[in-house]
C-alpha cells in the first residue's frame, strides 16, 4: 500500500509537471511533423509518385540475349524510376566507382548471370535497386526454364514485364518507412531516454525539496520507497510515451506495422532502462547540475549512435557502425524497424536483453547505494 | 512514562565527535527545549532519536523501546517537523497532509478525518485545496507542522519551527505548541529565539561540543549560574543615597549606581526586598519604579557556552 501511495505521487508530481508534460508529450509530436515533412525526400516510402532517383554504372558481357533482355528491363526501370544508366567495359572501373560512392550500385551481366554490387552508404535506395534486379534475374530465369519446354509463350509474358517490375519494387516501397514514419519510432526512442531526468529527479528532488527527512523519518524502508519511486516513474513515462504513439498512429497516421504490441514490449523495456539510469545517477552523483551535465552530454551521443537524428547507415561508416553498438538505442531502434518493416523478430531479444540488462546494472547499483545513503 | 531516554549516546564523524556520551531524559507531557550553538551536536542527536542516523554507542529509547530494535514502531510514534520546510509545491495542502500521512500506515476515513483535523490544527482548512507556493512562509511552516502531525504521533520534534515568519504565525505556532502539548504530545524543541523556549517550555538542555552541559526548569538553569538576586530600583534622583548604608543591610553582596537606577545584588538566601524599600522611603527618596530581575535563559547560556545562542 506504501509503495503504491508513492507510486501515486510521482505519477501526481509528473503530469502536474507542465515542462515535463511539454518535453514528454507535445515535444515528440512536433519533432514528429516537423521532422517527417522536412526530410520527406531523405525517405522512401509510398509517397504519391514513386521515383528512386539514382545512378546505376553497369557492364555487360557477350551473351546476346541476356544482354537484350537486360538492355529492355535497364530502360524501362531507368524512365520509370528515374534511374540513370551509365555504361563500362571496365569491370575494376564499375567496382572502384561503387567505393568511391560515385554510383548506388553496379550491375556486371555476365556470360551467365547478373551480379550486382551496392553502396551501402545509398542505404535503402540501393536496397531497390537490388530488390528490382533480383526480380529480374528470377524472371529471366524462369523465362529460360519454361523457353526450354514451350518457345512459343515466350513473348507473350515478355510483353508483360515492366508492370511487373513497377510492382515489385511498389510492394517493397510499402515495407520503408516514410520521414514520419522513421522520426515517430526515433524521436519517441529519443524522448524515452530524455525520461532518465524523469527518475533522476524522482530522487534528487527530494533531497531540493528537503522531503528526503521527512520521508527517511517515516516507518517506510527504504526499499519500499526505491521500488515505490522507481516504478511510479515508470508508468508516468509509459503513459507519456502511450500518449504519443496513439497520436502518432491515428492522427499523424504514421506506420507502427502489424505488429505493434512486440514494439511496445521493446519501447517498455526501454522506458525501464531509461528511469533505472536516472535513478542510478541521481544516487551516485548525489549532486543536481552534475548529474544534469552528464544526462545531457550522454543522451545526444547515444542518440546520435542510435540512429536517431539520422540513420547512420546513410553515413557508411564502419567505424560508427562499431561504436553504435554501444547504444542502447540502435538495439532499440534496429529492432523497432525491422519488426514494422520485415515482421522481423531476429533483433527483439538482443534490444530486451541489452535493456534488461543496463536496467538491472544500473538498478543493483543504485539500490546499493540508496542503502548506504544517509541524510 | 519516559518517553525518550538516552544513555551514553556517541556520534562520530571521521574524528569529530559530534555526540559525546549525551545521558538525556525527557518525560511523558514535557515540552523539552534543546539549545546549542551551531555545530553544538544538537541536530546530530535530533536525527539519531528520529532515526536517520545511527549512533556509534550507547542506547536511545522512545517509549521505553530501542529505536534499533523497534524502528518501525518508534517511527511511528515520532512527527518530525524538519527546519526547512519539507513539502510539495505541486501537491496540495491536502494531498501533502494525505501523502505523509498515508506513509504511517493511515488509510479510509481514518486517514481522511485525520488529514481534516491536522489540518483544522494548523488554520489552514480552509485553504485545503489551495497549493503551497501560493502560500506565505508562515502558512507552508504551518503545513510543515501538518504534516508531522496528522498521526497523531506520542513524540513531535520541531526543529527549529518558526524560523523567518510573521509574528502572526509565530504566534499561532507556539500556541499550537501549547495546544499539541495540553494534548498529550511530548515535544522536543529547538530554536534561536531564547523567548519562545523561556515560554513554551518545561525543560531545557542546552549541548556544547557534543556534551549535554546544563539541563533543568528555567529555574535550576538560573541557579547553576547565580546564588544572587538583582533588584533594580529607578529612582527620581540619587543625590540623597548612601552606598554604604544599602551594603549594610543584610544580604545585599553589592550596589551598584547607574544614573538613577540602583541595582542591588542580593543572596538568594535572604529575604530583605521590604528592608531595601525601607531604605529609600526613610532618606525621603521617591521610587519610580522596582524591578526583580533574575537572569534570562539568553544569560545563562551565554555564561555556560560563552557564545550567544545565534552565533
Amino acid at each position: 500500500m506504501k509503495i503504491l501511495n508513492i507510486m501515486w505521487k510521482e505519477i501526481k508530481h509528473n503530469l502536474r509537471d507542465k515542462k515535463a508534460m511539454f518535453m514528454m508529450v507535445l515535444f515528440p509530436i512536433v519533432l514528429i511533423l516537423i521532422l517527417g515533412a522536412a526530410l520527406s525526400q531523405y525517405f522512401g516510402g509510398d509517397n504519391g509518385e514513386f521515383t528512386i532517383d539514382a545512378k546505376v554504372i553497369y557492364s555487360m558481357d557477350n551473351n546476346q540475349s541476356l544482354n537484350n533482355a537486360f538492355t529492355s528491363f535497364k530502360d524501362s526501370i531507368g524512365k520509370e524510376l528515374k534511374i540513370t544508366f551509365d555504361d563500362t567495359k571496365d569491370i575494376n572501373k564499375g567496382i572502384e566507382s561503387i567505393k568511391d560512392s560515385k554510383y548506388t550500385c553496379y550491375i556486371r551481366v555476365t556470360d551467365k548471370d547478373i551480379k550486382i554490387y551496392k553502396n551501402k552508404r545509398f542505404g535503402q535506395n540501393a536496397s531497390y535497386i537490388e530488390s528490382i534486379v533480383n526480380t529480374f534475374v528470377d524472371r529471366s530465369n524462369a523465362i529460360g526454364e519454361i523457353g526450354k519446354v514451350n518457345p512459343k509463350v515466350i513473348q507473350g509474358i515478355l510483353a508483360d514485364t515492366k508492370s511487373e517490375y513497377t510492382k515489385a519494387v511498389s510492394l517493397e516501397k510499402k515495407k520503408a518507412p516514410r520521414a514520419k514514419d522513421y522520426y515517430a519510432v526515433t524521436m519517441i526512442t529519443l524522448m524515452i531516454l530524455y525520461g532518465s531526468a524523469t527518475g533522476f529527479y524522482a530522487i534528487a528532488g527530494e533531497k531540493i525539496r528537503n522531503t528526503k527527512q521527512r520521508l527517511l523519518t517515516a516507518p517506510i524502508t527504504k526499499p519500499e520507497l526505491f521500488i515505490g519511486k522507481t516504478l511510479g516513474c515508470v508508468a508516468i513515462t509509459t503513459l507519456q510515451i502511450g500518449i504519443v504513439i496513439l497520436v502518432s498512429k491515428y492522427l499523424l497516421n504514421t506506420y507502427w506495422g502489424e505488429n505493434i504490441w512486440t514494439v511496445m514490449v521493446i519501447l517498455f523495456s526501454e522506458v525501464c532502462v531509461s528511469i533505472s539510469i536516472g535513478v542510478g545517477l541521481a544516487l551516485l552523483i548525489n549532486n543536481e547540475s552534475t548529474g544534469n551535465g552528464i544526462m545531457n552530454a550522454a543522451i545526444p551521443f547515444m542518440a546520435f549512435l542510435g540512429g536517431n537524428y539520422m540513420p547512420l547507415e546513410n553515413m557508411g561508416s564502419k567505424a560508427i557502425d562499431a561504436i553504435s553498438k554501444i547504444s542502447p538505442l540502435r538495439w532499440t531502434n534496429q529492432s523497432i524497424f525491422k519488426v514494422i518493416y520485415g515482421n522481423d523478430f531476429s533483433l527483439v531479444s538482443t534490444a530486451l536483453l541489452v535493456n534488461i540488462g543496463v536496467a538491472a546494472v544500473f538498478l543493483v547499483i543504485a539500490s546499493i547505494q540508496f542503502r548506504k545513503e544517509a541524510i | 512514562m519516559k518517553v525518550v531516554k538516552i544513555e551514553g549516546l556517541v556520534k562520530k564523524f571521521g574524528d569529530l565527535t559530534a555526540v559525546d556520551k549525551i545521558n538525556l531524559t525527557i518525560e511523558e507531557g514535557e515540552i523539552y527545549g534543546l539549545l546549542g550553538p551551531n555545530g553544538a551536536g544538537k541536530s546530530t542527536t535530533i536525527n539519531i532519536i528520529s532515526g536517520l542516523l545511527s549512533a556509534n554507542s550507547g542506547v536511545v529509547e522512545i517509549l521505553e523501546k530501542d529505536i534499533k530494535k523497534h524502528s518501525n514502531f518508534t517511527k511511528k510514534n515520532i512527527g518530525v517537523v524538519p527546519q526547512d520546510i519539507a513539502i510539495y509545491e505541486d501537491l496540495t495542502a491536502y494531498e501533502n497532509v494525505k501523502f505523509f500521512a498515508s506513509l504511517y500506515g493511515l488509510k479510509g476515513e481514518e486517514l481522511k478525518q485525520k488529514v481534516n483535523t491536522a489540518l483544522e490544527f494548523v488554520g489552514l482548512s480552509d485553504r485545503a485545496k489551495s497549493f503551497p507556493k501560493e502560500f506565505s512562509g508562515g502558512m507552508k511552516r504551518r503545513l510543515n507542522i501538518a504534516c508531522a502531525i496528522a498521526h497523531r504521533p506520542k513524540l513531535i520534534i520541531m526543529d527549529e519551527p518558526t524560523v523567518g515568519i510573521d509574528p502572526q504565525s509565530r504566534n499561532h505556532i507556539l500556541q499550537s505548541v501549547k495546544k499539541l502539548n495540553e494534548l498529550g504530545c511530548t515535544i522536543i524543541y529547538t530554536s534561536h529565539y531564547m523567548e519562545e523556549v523561556e515560554e513554551i517550555c518545561s525543560r531545557v538542555g542546552i549541548i556544547d561540543h557534543g556534551k549535554l552541559i546544563a539541563e533543568g526548569t528555567k529555574e535550576e538553569l538560573q541557579g547553576i549560574i547565580t546564588d544572587t538576586n538583582t533588584v533594580m530600583i529607578t529612582v527620581e534622583s540619587i543625590v540623597k543615597i548612601i552606598e554604604d548604608k544599602l551594603k549594610g543591610i543584610p544580604g545585599v553582596v553589592s550596589v551598584e549606581i547607574d544614573e538613577n537606577i540602583v541595582k542591588v545584588n542580593s543572596s538568594k538566601e535572604v529575604n530583605n526586598l521590604d528592608k531595601i524599600i525601607g531604605y529609600f522611603t526613610n532618606n525621603g527618596i521617591k521610587i519610580r519604579n522596582v524591578e526583580s530581575k533574575a537572569p534570562d535563559l539568553e544569560t545563562v547560556f551565554l555564561t555556560l557556552t560563552g557564545r550567544k545562542l545565534r552565533d
